[in-house]
C-alpha cells in the first residue's frame, strides 16, 4: 500500500533532518577547531535554517522556536556581528545537541527536556546581540543560498479523505508576525516592489502553502495583494490538488529584496516568480522562474517548456533589463551573476547539445557535477541481497551438478561456469557495496557523548576521529554504536584522569580520546584509545581475586590482567557508575561483539593510556566458514573462531570425570566436545582418533576442541537466519544452503559449549581408545 | 432566498488536504443558492481558497446566488491575505 503522501513528506523531512544535523555537527566541530571561515558558518546556518523551515511546515512549534533562537545567533556570527569565540562555539554545540533532541521528539512523538531547552536558549540569547528579541518566531532576512530541505514527492495527489493530522500550517501562520492586511493601504510609492507569484501544483504537493507565502510577504510591509483567477476552472473541472491561481503583491520599495526572496525560500522551485521594481525594472533574474518557463503566466506544471531557450534568453536579456536611467530606482542588491547560471546551462546543454550557448556561459568555468544519489528503501536492497545470495547458492548447485555429471574440467560447460562464478561474485560484491555505509554515521554521535560524559565527570576531553569514511555493511554499522559508546564512556570515566591529576602527572589538562576505524584483513577494526592513566593492574588483579575470577597465586601476563576487565561480573568502580557502568560491564560488550563474529581486546600502558580494539566482520550477510562433516550432516564453523585443526592421537585424549574428556594440545588440556552428540545427532560411538579436532576460541570456556568427522574445506557461505525461517536452536547460529541444495547449519560456538555443559553426553556413548 | 437555504458549514481547519473534501461537499450543493457559513474557520489554506474561488465562479456561471455568512476573523484575515478581502462583503443581490 502506498504511503500517505503527508507521511512520505514527513519521513523525508526527518531523513533530511538527520543529514542536516550531521552537517551542523560537522561544521560546529570545524569551528571548534578554529576554522570559522564563511563557508563553514554558512553551512551551519543553512542546516539550522532548513530544519526550522521544514519544522515550520509541519507545525513543530517547539522545534521552530528553538531553531529560530539558534539561527539568530548563527546569523549574527555569519554577518560578523558576533565573534565565534570558544564559549560561543561551546554554546552552539550544546544547542546542536538540543536541536537534535527537538527533532527526535518531533519524530518519535516524545517530549523534550523543556527546562534544558529554555536554559540553552537563554545561553544562546546571552551571546546574541539584542538577545531577548528573539523569543518568538518571525520571518527574518536570511540570505540563504539555496533551499536545503526539498521533500521529494512523486505523487501529486493529496489524499482527499484522509486528513493528515500532523500537518499543521496554522502553527507557522499563527507564529508569523501578525500584520493585519485586511484593508491593506495601497502603495503608490514610486519604485515599490511588484511580485508576481503563481504556484505550481508541485508546491502544494510538497506540503507548502501559497497562503503561508503570502502571509510572509504581508508581514514585510504594507502589502496590496490581488488574486489572478483567469485560469480558474469551474468546480467540476478543477483538480483540488491543482494550482490555478496567481497573485500580485505590491510592497513598499523600502523592503529589502532579500526579505522578499526569503519568503519564497522553500517554494521557489515550485512556482513562477517575478520580482520587479514598479516601473518595469526587474530585480536580479530569478533562475527558478526562468527554469520554470516564466513566460507562461498560466500556472501549469505539466506543460512542456523549452527550458534551455528560456534560460538562455533570460541570461542574455537580464543584464539589459537592469535600470540604466539616472532617474531609475536604485539597482537591485543582487547583481546578475552568470556563475549562478553555469551549472544549469551545463546541465541543460547536455540535454540539447545542438543549441547554441552564449559566449558568457561558454566561458564560465565548468562546475563540478554534484554526485548523483537516489534514496532507496532498505527493504528493496535487502531483497536484492537475498536474491543475490540465492544466485550464489544456485550457481554452487549448478557447479556441483555439472561436476556430478562427469563433465571434465576443461569442457566448455565448466569454463562457462567459471565465468558465471566470477560474474556472480562480482554481482555479490557490488550489491554488498550498495548496503555498505561509512562508519561516519556512528562516529558523528560520539562528540555529543564525549561532551556529556566530560561534563558529568568534570573532565576535559578532546575527541579525535579518524577513518570515518571506512565502509562497512549497514547491518554491522547498526551494531557498532553500542560497543563504541561503551568503550568511549569507559575511556573517559575510567581511563582519563581529572584535569588536576593530569597536570600533576605533567600532562595537558585536556585528555584526548581517539576513535579510529580502518579495514584490516577483510575486517573492520575500530579502536578507542585514551591518553589517561592506563589500567591499574594491581587493582584489577586484586579485584579479580576478590571476585573469585582468578586464584591468588595465578601467574598472568600484563595483557591477561588487562583483559580481565572483560570477565563476566568484573567492575573496578566502587559503585556502578551511571556513566560507563549503566549496570553492564565490559563483559556484556565483549559478548555482544562476539555474537557478531567480532573480537575485542585492550592494550594498556600504565600512565600513558589504554587502547580498546574492536574487530568485526565487514558484513553479517556472508561468512567465511570451515565446512565440516559430522555424521551424515554438513556443518559450517565460523573461520574467525578457529585457531587450528588437528588429528588427535590416542594418547592425547584423557577422560575427565565420568562424562567429559580433555584433549592435550602441546602443554595444555582443553575440553573436548563431540559436536554431533552436543547437537543430538552424533554417532553412537565416539572415537576421537578417527576424526578431526577443531581448536576454537569460545567466550564461555576459553579454548575448546570440537570433534568433527571430516573437513571439507573453507568456503564463503550466505547466512540464512534460522530464527526467521525455523526457530532459535541452541548451538546453531544460522544456516546456509549448500551447492547440493542441502541446508547446512552454522555453528554457534558459545551456544554449543553451553549446550554441552548443560547436557553432557552419556558415558556409554563414548568408546575410548588407548 | 439564499438565507432560507441550509448553509454549508465550513470546517475549522481548511488545510491543504481539505481541498478535495471541500470541493466534493460544494459540488453536492450545485444548482441551488448556497450560503457558506465560515464561523468556525480558523485556518484557510491556498488550495481551499482556490476551491472556494472556483465555487463562486461556478455559482456565478450557473446564475445562482452564493454568499459567505458569519465569517470568522481568521477567515476574513485569510481571505485578505489571499487577495480577496471583498468576498464576505454584503452583496445586495444575495441578501434577503
Amino acid at each position: 500500500m502506498p504511503m500517505d503522501p503527508m507521511d512520505a513528506i514527513r519521513t523525508t523531512f526527518f531523513i533530511e533532518c538527520d543529514e542536516l544535523l550531521a552537517q551542523l555537527e560537522e561544521g560546529l566541530m570545524a569551528m571548534e577547531e578554529g576554522s570559522a571561515d564563511s563557508e563553514t558558518i554558512n553551512s551551519v546556518f543553512r542546516a539550522v535554517h532548513s530544519v526550522k523551515g521544514g519544522g515550520g511546515a509541519f507545525g513543530l512549534d517547539p522545534l521552530v522556536r528553538f531553531s529560530h533562537v539558534f539561527e539568530t545567533l548563527l546569523d549574527q556570527i555569519r554577518s560578523s556581528q558576533v565573534e565565534p569565540t570558544e564559549a560561543v562555539v561551546a554554546t552552539l554545540l550544546r544547542a546542536a545537541d538540543m536541536l537534535a533532541d527537538h527533532v527526535s521528539a518531533a519524530r518519535d512523538g516524545g517530549g523534550v527536556d523543556e527546562a534544558r531547552s529554555e536554559q540553552i536558549a537563554a545561553a544562546i540569547m546571552s551571546h546574541t546581540i539584542g538577545g531577548s528579541a528573539t523569543g518568538a518566531y518571525e520571518p527574518e532576512p536570511a540570505e540563504i543560498e539555496g533551499i536545503d530541505f526539498k521533500p521529494q514527492m512523486i505523487s501529486l495527489d493529496l489524499p482527499a479523505a484522509e486528513p493528515a493530522a500532523d500537518f499543521d500550517i496554522s502553527a507557522l501562520l499563527a507564529s508569523a508576525a501578525a500584520e493585519p492586511a485586511g484593508e491593506a493601504v495601497a502603495n503608490d510609492e514610486e519604485g515599490g516592489w511588484v511580485v508576481h507569484f503563481a504556484p505550481h501544483a508541485s508546491l502544494y504537493a510538497k506540503a507548502n502553502d501559497s497562503a503561508l507565502v503570502l502571509r510572509e510577504l504581508a508581514s514585510l510591509g504594507e502589502a496590496v495583494i490581488t488574486v489572478n483567477d483567469e485560469a480558474l476552472p469551474t468546480l467540476d473541472e478543477m483538480d483540488p490538488a491543482g494550482a490555478y491561481l496567481g497573485w500580485t503583491v505590491r510592497l513598499p520599495g523600502s523592503v529589502p529584496e532579500d526579505d522578499i526572496r526569503d519568503a519564497f525560500a522553500f517554494v521557489d522551485e515550485d512556482c513562477d516568480l517575478e520580482i520587479t521594481r514598479e516601473g518595469g525594472a526587474q530585480a536580479g533574474p530569478d533562475i527558478a522562474a526562468l527554469l520554470a518557463g516564466a513566460a507562461d503566466p498560466a500556472p501549469s506544471v505539466d506543460e512542456p517548456v523549452d527550458l534551455l531557450s528560456s534560460l538562455l534568453q533570460g541570461a542574455v536579456e537580464a543584464p539589459a533589463a537592469a535600470p540604466v536611467a539616472v532617474a531609475a530606482p536604485p539597482a537591485p542588491d543582487k547583481p546578475f551573476n552568470l556563475m549562478d547560471l553555469a551549472p544549469h546551462v551545463d546541465e541543460l546543454t547536455q540535454s540539447a547539445p545542438s543549441a547554441p550557448a552564449p559566449q558568457q556561459a561558454a566561458n564560465a568555468p565548468p562546475a563540478p557535477p554534484p554526485p548523483q544519489t537516489i534514496r532507496v528503501d532498505l527493504d528493496r536492497v535487502d531483497r536484492l541481497i537475498n536474491l543475490v545470495g540465492e544466485l550464489v547458492i544456485n550457481q554452487a548447485m549448478l557447479a556441483q551438478r555439472v561436476m556430478e555429471s562427469g563433465a571434465g574440467k576443461a569442457t566448455d560447460v565448466n569454463l562457462a561456469l567459471t565465468d558465471l562464478e566470477l560474474l556472480t561474485r562480482g554481482i555479490q560484491d557490488s550489491v554488498m557495496a550498495i548496503r555498505a555505509q561509512p562508519v561516519k554515521s556512528v562516529f558523528q554521535r560520539m562528540p555529543r557523548l564525549v561532551r556529556e560524559v566530560g561534563e558529568a565527570t568534570g573532565k576535559r576531553v578532546k575527541l579525535v576521529t579518524e577513518g570515518e569514511g571506512t565502509e562497512v555493511d549497514k547491518t554491522v554499522v547498526e551494531k557498532l554504536s553500542d560497543p563504541i559508546t561503551h568503550m568511549i564512556r569507559n575511556a573517559i570515566d575510567h581511563g582519563l584522569e581529572t584535569p588536576a591529576e593530569r597536570e600533576a602527572a605533567g600532562k595537558s589538562a585536556e585528555g584526548v580520546v581517539r576513535l579510529t576505524a580502518a579495514h584490516r584483513s577483510g575486517r573492520i577494526v575500530i579502536e578507542v584509545s585514551d591518553d589517561g592513566r592506563g589500567v591499574d593492574r594491581v587493582r584489577v588483579k586484586a579485584k579479580a581475586i576478590e571476585k573469585g575470577l582468578i586464584t591468588a597465586d595465578a601467574q598472568m601476563t600484563d595483557e591477561e590482567i588487562d583483559n580481565l576487565i572483560f570477565a563476566p561480573g568484573f567492575s573496578t568502580a566502587a559503585s556502578v557508575s551511571d556513566i560507563s557502568g549503566r549496570g553492564v560491564g565490559m563483559d556484556v560488550v565483549k559478548r555482544s561483539v562476539q555474537a557478531l563474529g567480532g573480537r575485542i581486546t585492550i592494550i594498556s600502558t600504565p600512565g600513558q593510556g589504554s587502547r580498546f580494539s574492536l574487530s568485526l566482520p565487514l558484513t553479517l550477510a556472508v561468512l567465511d566458514g570451515m565446512v565440516v562433516t559430522v555424521g551424515d550432516q554438513t556443518l559450517v564453523a565460523p573461520l574467525t573462531t578457529i585457531i587450528e585443526s588437528l588429528k588427535p592421537r590416542a594418547g592425547d585424549v584423557r577422560p575427565l570425570g565420568p562424562n567429559n574428556f580433555v584433549l592435550k594440545i602441546r602443554d595444555a588440556f582443553v575440553p573436548l566436545i563431540d559436536t554431533g552428540a552436543a547437537l543430538g545427532f552424533g554417532k553412537s560411538k565416539f572415537d576421537p582418533t578417527e576424526g578431526v579436532a577443531l581448536l576454537v576460541e569460545s567466550e564461555v570456556a576459553g579454548q575448546v576442541a570440537l570433534m568433527v568427522d571430516h573437513i571439507q574445506g573453507q568456503r564463503q557461505v550466505v547466512i540464512k537466519s534460522l530464527e526467521t525461517n525455523y526457530r532459535p536452536t541452541d548451538g546453531v547460529a544460522a544456516a546456509t544452503i549448500l551447492g547440493d541444495g542441502r541446508v547446512a547449519l552454522i555453528l554457534d560456538i558459545d551456544g554449543l559449549v553451553t549446550a554441552h555443559r548443560k547436557a553432557p553426553p552419556r558415558a556409554d556413548t563414548l568408546a575410548m581408545t588407548g | 432566498m439564499i438565507s432560507e437555504t441550509e448553509p454549508l458549514r465550513l470546517g475549522s481547519n481548511l488545510s491543504l488536504d481539505q481541498a478535495g473534501p471541500l470541493r466534493e461537499a460544494l459540488l453536492t450543493r450545485r444548482g441551488s443558492p448556497l450560503c457558506v457559513d465560515a464561523s468556525d474557520v480558523e485556518r484557510l489554506s491556498g488550495p481551499c481558497f482556490q476551491v472556494l474561488a472556483s465555487a463562486r465562479l461556478t455559482w456565478d456561471a450557473d446564475g445562482q446566488p452564493f454568499a459567505f455568512t458569519n465569517a470568522s476573523p481568521a477567515f476574513e484575515n485569510g481571505l485578505a491575505q489571499l487577495g480577496a478581502p471583498d468576498w464576505t462583503r454584503p452583496q445586495e443581490d444575495f441578501l434577503p
